[in-house]
């Protein structure tokens, strides 16, 4: 059966991320995967990165960041350094089911001519795209730094001028580095201000068939967000400075799961929508054999529970959008 | 044929000075009652780097305890940048009948680097018995961060992603095994250590729970039996950067040694932090173990504890797993030329084993947390 099994694809899912520089994407998606892996432990189903792919790099990211904020400095947080791609696999009992690829895009990308190309392109192929906010930039003194970082206008442009790149997908509007509004108790304030400051791109969803959710999330724990200090280096006028939030800091990602189960839900649920609408007489023979040979209930079970666990009316979770595939 | 081991675990943890001391149990204890232990391993070079021998790991146990040492010092030797493998050979008496133990030592190095995933995700397919040494003092009295980055839980974790258990049909085993446990033992606390295990190791721990037909033990071991830890220091070096140069220090003016002397500094003398102990990119530093040796216990110098109950646990493991699966192609094999044990001869063994009461359950801190039958 082995030409079977080379004929029969393992499918990659794809997550494309976009979000301006320096807001922590590598550090996200760190905690992603950190997250990942506890929440998964014990349902059986596994989440690793790709052996031989750069991804391995977040476990020893992940240890320095631990070590970092348990030393009590937050001005040690290490730099992300260069990775714009990486690969997971996801899995039960040591068969991998899906890969998972995500690609990085600097926000800089949607508006230079000679790169805007990567990104229509392999968003084309992505199941799922995360906007990355840098939350302190959307909250803070009325949120008047917000165009200069998160550039919500151009990714609102890019998403709008390029209706057929995020046709049938999920976007996810991510807050990031929400700490300190999470323990103030003020996260609903966020997703308030995000679908505010995106009210075009949630417009734009509604009449698309793009489905859209707020999706906040934690990506340290440790630390919060402090003061907004004056900078005149990058081109960016302010940057948020730090603090360690308790006495004993420990990295204690949160809501970094959420991600990872919507883009397995989503995708369970375009991979039913799809039977009906598969073109081509390979593709409809690849996915009968998919079927066939890999239907699996304890992988079934274990999206179910993920079901369970899926955020979408509190902690700042919020369905803005469904469509015809992601029916909530 | 073979039973084949895979012992992993954070750098200079102890994992061949275990092997050694196991194997030095199995050889002139309680097990040498039912079988003749001989180390049939086949020692190697790669590269420019040569196996040690078990015997000289266990000598380098028993010198710092063969007469009366007051000195603080450090026990933990340079680490390997190699996988070795390490044979027991169990042989019925008056026979030629034998079976063999492969424990193979994968470097704790090949965590870190993120080179060797191929080998360990490999390894760990291939492999029906994980030992995870774990470094006890690190485990017990530093962060969670620090005992992570040191044991490598969250690599471990991930390479156990890897465990092939034939969906369903292979039973597996973990056994966590914490070293140079002295001290809590000594303390009566030994309980604590066994407690701190589930928690530090609860990722993997829960991922592994959900796999069927697996068994999880911790079963903590004394490789020397009186070296206890004593302090953490900050790691530097003194002059040099080879293993003798190690030291700590005490004041502005004097420096301990890694066999304990101690120095006042001069003029010329240069003090810099060991690279070796430098974690990541951070410039955060491990600190190194310090240990001392335990000259008023009731039963002075060289007594390991348990070692040999891991490779009996492992060996009851494996009987079992033949019994049950019907796979007795482990253990025994048609080998043109070769005597090999049958399995009834296996399983009175075990029976006869068992009748002893030699093998340790519920006490001294081992513990099942699950078993696959």
């Amino acid at each position: 059966m082995a030409f079977l099994d080379n004929f029969i694809k393992t499918p990659t899912l794809r997550i494309c991320m976009l979000g301006p520089r320096a807001v922590g994407k590598t550090t996200v998606l760190t905690s992603v995967f950190a997250d990942t892996q506890n929440d998964l432990a014990g349902t059986g189903l596994f989440f690793r990165y790709k052996t031989g792919s750069a991804s391995d790099r977040l476990i020893n990211y992940k240890k320095q960041l631990q070590l970092c904020i348990e030393c009590g400095d937050p001005g040690k947080l290490p730099a992300s350094g260069d990775i714009s791609q990486f690969d997971f696999e996801v899995g039960y009992a040591n068969k991998v089911k899906t890969n998972v690829l995500v690609k990085d895009y600097p926000g800089e990308y949607l508006f230079d001519e000679s790169k805007k190309h990567y990104v229509t392109e392999f968003l084309s192929e992505s199941n799922v795209v995360l906007i990355a906010i840098d939350t302190p930039y959307l909250m803070e003194e009325g949120g008047k730094f917000n165009s200069e970082k998160n550039k919500p206008e151009i990714v609102t442009s890019f998403v709008k001028n390029n209706p057929d790149s995020f046709a049938n997908k999920l976007i996810l509007l991510v807050p990031l580095k929400c700490e300190r509004y999470a323990h103030d108790k003020r996260i609903d304030e966020v997703s308030k201000r995000v679908k505010e400051v995106y009210s075009d791109l949630i417009t734009f969803c509604k009449e698309k068939n793009v489905a859209c959710v707020v999706a906040p999330i934690l990506t340290l724990g440790g630390i919060e967000f402090d003061v907004m200090k004056s900078n005149d280096f990058a081109g960016i006028s302010t940057v948020p400075a730090y603090r360690m939030y308790e006495k004993d800091p420990k990295y204690k990602p949160r809501f970094c799961v959420q991600p990872m189960y919507y883009l397995m839900l989503y995708a369970a649920y375009y991979s039913e929508w799809s039977k009906d609408h598969l073109t081509g007489f390979l593709e409809k023979i690849q996915d009968m054999l998919a079927r066939l040979f890999t239907s699996d209930e304890n992988f079934k079970t274990a999206l179910r529970e993920m079901r369970k666990n899926l955020l979408t009316d509190k902690f700042g979770y919020e369905i803005v959008t469904t469509n015809s595939i992601f029916k909530f | 044929m073979a039973l084949k081991v895979l012992m992993v675990g954070g750098r200079r943890c102890g994992k061949t000075s275990a092997l050694a001391v196991m194997f030095e149990q199995m050889i002139s204890g309680a097990t040498n009652e039912f079988f003749t232990v001989s180390d049939s391993t086949k020692y190697e070079t790669k590269g420019n780097e040569t196996q040690d021998t078990l015997t000289k790991k266990s000598t380098e146990l028993k010198m710092f305890l063969e007469k009366p040492n007051t000195k603080t010092f450090l026990v933990d030797s340079d680490p390997t940048n190699n996988d070795w493998k390490y044979k027991c050979k169990l042989q019925i008496p008056g026979t030629h009948k034998a079976l063999e133990i492969v424990y193979t030592d994968v470097p704790g190095e090949w965590f870190r680097s993120g080179t060797y995933d191929e080998e360990i995700n490999r390894y760990v397919a291939e492999h029906d018995v994980f030992v995870v040494m774990v470094d006890t003092p690190y485990l017990m009295e530093t962060s969670e961060s620090m005992c992570d980055a040191v044991n490598c839980i969250s690599d471990i974790h991930t390479a156990f992603t890897h465990i092939n258990n034939n969906e369903g049909k292979s039973a597996k085993m973990v056994v966590f095994v914490p070293i140079k446990c002295e001290k809590w033992v000594k303390e009566g606390r030994i309980k604590e250590v066994t407690d701190k295990i589930k928690v530090a190791y609860r990722t993997p721990i829960k991922a592994l729970m959900a796999y069927e037909k697996m068994t999880i033990c911790i079963l903590p071991i004394e490789t020397a039996g009186n070296i206890l830890f004593r302090e953490y220091k900050e790691a530097f070096l003194l002059n040099g950067n080879s293993p003798k140069d190690r030291c700590c220090q005490l004041s502005d003016k004097m420096v301990r040694m890694a066999d304990g002397s101690t120095k006042m500094l001069r003029e010329n003398d240069v003090i810099n932090p060991d690279p070796d102990a430098v974690m990541g990119t951070l410039g955060i530093m491990r600190p190194y173990a310090w240990y001392y040796a335990n000259n008023k216990s009731e039963t002075p110098g060289y007594v390991p504890r348990n070692c040999d109950q891991l490779a009996l646990h492992i060996l009851k493991f494996y009987v079992q797993k033949c019994q049950m699966e019907d796979a007795w192609g482990i253990i025994i094999g048609t080998i043109f030329g070769r005597w090999v044990i049958t399995k009834e001869e296996m399983l009175r063994k075990m029976a006869e084993i068992n009748a002893a009461n030699i093998i340790k359950n519920d006490v001294d801190g081992i513990e099942y947390l699950k078993k696959a039958y």
